[in-house]
């Protein structure tokens, strides 16, 4: 790769407003590590206490869904690896989190969010209190939460998109606007 | 019974739970490895002292989360319903504080929204 290549990538993203960007193994010490310097930076911008732990929050969510949906067994280099990229824009903040699943994986992802963005600030708070009440029978790490309370803190609509890779694989992408 | 103390890390919460004076503290931030992991020791510890109390005997649960992920936020109320229980069924006496930076309205939603759900527990929402 020419060094020429490298810093126009770096100007593309500067002009995109990105901040923050990661692409790799994703475990607990990087979501530790990484969230230190993320509300270092977010404090410089003097944005208050309350959005500053709405962008961590989603940071964090994003990147826990990526170690606990990453595929087991689809190819094993490839375990819980994912992108996370934090922008500034006009009148916030975006989170752009991605990572690839399976096809079983995409479906029951796209009918949740299929119906998490349906869904009015009221009717998602409703949802997210019947899926954290007991015996409700979510997988066992919180899973539907993670994505309503995304939604939840959202200034609008979350936006996916799969891609298709090959068969049985797909890139999938979620972009939360705070 | 011992009293049951888990040090403040980066990603899981101070635990101060104390049979002596009944007085207990969850603080700091909650988003660990593996949340179940993490609390079970702590569920486990206010199931064995919850019947040990005596009726006249009041119980204090502070709780001053800075931010908890979206697993933590369910084994909340999880405790919660726990100590609820505790006082529809058992007519022991406890309360919950839920203390929280006036900055941090996250924390104060999600003081209020545990609050609607629980309608036996004293639940106080207190600004730090």
């Amino acid at each position: 790769m020419v060094i020429n290549d490298i810093y126009s990538r770096k100007r593309s993203m500067d002009k995109d407003g990105i901040i923050f960007s990661y692409s790799g193994p994703v475990n607990q010490a990087v979501i530790e590590g990484f969230g230190n310097v993320l509300r270092e930076r977010l404090n410089r911008d003097n944005i208050g206490m309350g959005e500053s732990i709405k962008i961590f929050s989603i940071f964090v969510e994003q990147l826990q869904n990526v170690i606990y949906y990453s595929p087991k067994g689809l190819n094993s280099n490839e375990l819980n690896s994912g992108m996370i990229t934090i922008g500034k824009i006009e009148n916030g903040y975006f989170v752009l989190g991605s990572n690839e699943v399976n096809q079983d994986q995409k479906d029951r992802l796209e009918l949740k969010l299929k119906r998490i963005i349906s869904m009015s600030s009221d009717e998602l708070k409703k949802e997210y209190k019947n899926a954290r009440k007991r015996d409700s029978d979510e997988h066992s790490k919180g899973a539907g939460l993670g994505f309503l309370e995304m939604a939840r803190k959202s200034s609008k609509p979350l936006e996916y998109q799969f891609e298709k890779i090959s068969e049985n694989r797909y890139y999938f992408t979620i972009n939360i606007t705070i | 019974m011992k009293n049951l103390n888990i040090a403040r890390e980066k990603s899981s919460p101070e635990v101060s739970l104390n049979a002596d004076t009944g007085v207990h503290h969850i603080s700091g931030e909650s988003y660990p490895e593996n949340t179940k992991n993490f609390y079970l020791p702590v569920i486990e510890w206010i199931e064995e002292f919850i019947p040990q109390l005596k009726d006249d005997q009041e119980t204090v649960f502070n709780f001053e989360m800075i931010y908890f992920n979206s697993s933590s936020s369910k084994i909340l109320m999880d405790i919660f319903y726990l100590l609820d229980d505790a006082v529809a069924e058992d007519g022991k006496k406890v309360v919950i504080n839920w203390i929280y930076d006036e900055r941090n309205d996250s924390a104060e939603e999600y003081g209020e929204e545990f609050a609607e759900d629980l309608e036996n527990v004293t639940f106080n929402l207190i600004i730090k």
